[in-house]
């Protein structure tokens, strides 16, 4: 893999995972612990069909891996802002973990339809190709992943 | 429109993968319907809280700029790497000064003289002073200060 390849995966991972996390020093755990796992793979001779799709996979599942032990632990919080935590970064990381455990509850192509489409803006078309699935199918998981969503998380809201 | 349609096209308008032809008479479709009209309102709203609570980074962090430490993990796992290979280094060295035994004299062949007074010197001979394997403890020594942590506020 050339720097550049692993320049644009790294910050793809890094991106993905900030997004669930929210927060820099959690982000850049969560990518180190993505790379070693491939590696790892690579290591063992073994190559994911579509590095992307892998990696993105990966780090959601890694990432609400993290959000959900930080909650069993319920850790301070550690949101970006603020070195100190406030009512709304309380409510903000409560969220988080809610959500967190509600895409734990969708199926693992559910999740990874959900996730390319939000955090990669990619078309039902796109991802129809990526995972080798028809393009109603991937529609129906987006759907059925949003309405598990929508009842885990009746009021979800970030407070501000 | 049946069910399967129209989650079909609800996939389609919530997913913003409408042309806005298609945009306007799904949204007609909407108006006179109470309940589709609530669940496409209901799903938006997520979309648009999800949204919220997960904005995008505001930039990504190169690898070469200061970042904060590793996990301890990792450091751990790469000090034990680096005790490792300087312990490795350290027995190889002190292997490479030990004695050598008799059998590894090379002894001139047919020359019955050689067998009682070999030619050859042992090393540790040669290098008087130098106790044997004084070097592997040398480097040992030299690995363990090595591996102190290196403090980055200041000595005391």
């Amino acid at each position: 893999m050339s720097v550049e390849a692993f320049e644009h995966h790294r910050a793809q991972v890094y991106g993905w995972a900030f997004r669930l996390l929210q927060n820099h020093h959690d982000a850049l755990d969560v990518t180190q612990d993505v790379f070693i796992k491939w590696w790892r793979l690579l290591a063992k001779g073994d190559s994911p069909a579509n590095p992307p799709a892998w990696l993105r996979q990966v780090t959601v599942n890694q990432a609400i891996d993290a959000l959900r032990k930080s909650a069993v632990r319920k850790e301070p919080i550690a949101l970006e802002k603020s070195a100190v935590a406030e009512p709304t970064d309380l409510a903000h990381r409560e969220s988080l973990c809610r959500l967190a455990d509600a895409l734990h509850h969708l199926t693992q192509r559910q999740r990874s339809v959900l996730t390319a489409k939000i955090f990669d803006g990619c078309t039902f078309a796109n991802i129809a190709e990526t995972m080798e699935l028809s393009i109603p199918t991937v529609k129906s998981h987006y759907f059925r992943a949003l309405q598990t969503l929508r009842a885990k998380l009746p009021d979800l809201r970030r407070e501000s | 429109m049946n069910r399967e349609q129209f989650e079909d096209m609800l996939a389609d308008y919530l997913g913003d993968e409408m042309t806005p032809e298609q945009r306007q008479a799904f949204e007609q479709h909407l108006a006179e319907s109470d309940a589709d009209r609530a669940e496409a309102d209901a799903l938006a709203a997520l979309m648009g809280q999800l949204e919220e609570i997960m904005p995008a980074p505001c930039s990504l962090p190169a690898s070469g700029s200061a970042s904060p430490a590793p996990p301890a993990s990792v450091m751990r796992f790469g000090r034990i790497l680096a005790y490792a290979a300087i312990l490795l280094l350290g027995v190889g060295i002190g292997w490479g000064i030990r004695p050598m035994e008799q059998s590894e004299v090379e002894l001139p062949p047919n020359n019955p003289d050689s067998l009682v007074t070999p030619k050859s010197t042992p090393r540790d001979d040669r290098w008087p002073g130098i106790e044997r394997n004084a070097f592997a403890k040398n480097c040992l020594a030299f690995s363990t200060a090595f591996s102190r942590p290196i403090s980055t506020t200041g000595r005391n």
